[in-house]
């Protein structure tokens, strides 16, 4: 019985661990949060909450790069513009973006023009 | 036949032969169940021979269009089921995408058709053509793109 239970929460938590890696690094006081993977329903929830802990910090900036992101959909969008609303004047949050499936949809909506999106995380701490 | 002039058939010629259709009924309309799904239409896609910056356009609107179907079933008291329909018409070298929920029906409300505003942008930016059908059954959205590679092949047997 208990290992039947054990399993299936062992199920649960992969499925919620699906495919996206996220990575924190600080540089001086701007905080680098690098995600692979993909962002969607199921994810989006963790990819805030990562930045969410580390806007909690109070960087100067918040630097998410998604250079590594396979898949990113209005769920992940959403999840970015509340960290855009949850870092304030306090945090700049920038975006680092280079392929299709990222730029595109923050492209499409229009979000490119709100949070500032950058090909390298090197133009991304440069850039005031 | 050569099509491709190196005597191999291009991806249209390859796409004509292949199974075209893609069809999933009864879906639980649960996010969980929605990466498997974004992975078998993308395999369709490139099976027709579409370019990846347009295999990215079908599969994140039609992820956007099982989210919205994810809502409503959600929304309604019991987790209803939905159908994906893709399929290749190889008279007008088009893709079809259908999604159609069968969870409960929402009434007309200030959201519109229940689609989130940045769901639906994407939707109607991503795809060619798009439609959301909502009646007391469900919802359903159709979305389609040319394939152009289909399109070509098409024109040169024509001429």
């Amino acid at each position: 019985m208990a290992r039947n239970e054990s399993s299936a929460a062992e199920t649960a938590d992969r499925s919620d661990q699906q495919d996206l890696t996220v990575t924190l690094e600080w540089q001086d006081r701007a905080a680098v949060l690098a995600v692979s993977g993909e962002i969607d329903m199921v994810t989006a929830p963790r990819f805030q909450n990562e930045m969410s802990a580390a806007l909690e910090q109070q960087p100067d900036k918040l630097v998410v790069d998604m250079t590594q992101v396979e898949f990113f959909d209005s769920a992940g969008l959403s999840a970015l513009v509340a960290a855009y609303q949850q870092a304030g004047k306090h945090t700049s949050v920038r975006v680092v973006a280079t392929n299709g499936a990222t730029v595109r949809p923050l492209r499409l909506t229009a979000l490119d023009r709100k949070i500032l999106v950058h090909d390298t995380v090197d133009d991304a701490l440069a850039c005031r | 036949m050569d099509i491709d002039g190196d005597g191999r058939a291009g991806p249209a010629a390859r796409a004509a032969s292949a199974a075209v259709e893609l069809r999933c009924r009864g879906v639980p309309a649960e996010p969980a169940r929605f990466p498997p799904l974004r992975r078998m239409l993308a395999a369709w896609a490139e099976c027709l021979g579409m370019e990846t910056e347009q295999v990215e356009a079908l599969v994140l609107a039609s992820y956007e269009a099982l989210a919205n179907a994810a809502e409503h079933a959600y929304a309604g008291a019991s987790a209803g089921d939905l159908e994906l329909h893709a399929v290749y018409m190889a008279e007008s070298a088009r893709a079809h995408v259908t999604v159609i929920d069968r969870g409960q029906w929402q009434p007309p409300s200030t959201t519109g058709t229940g689609l989130g505003g940045r769901g639906l942008v994407l939707i109607e930016n991503l795809a060619e053509h798009s439609e959301v059908t909502t009646g007391s059954t469900g919802t359903a959205v159709h979305m389609s793109w040319t394939v152009p590679s289909a399109a070509d092949v098409l024109e040169s047997a024509h001429a």
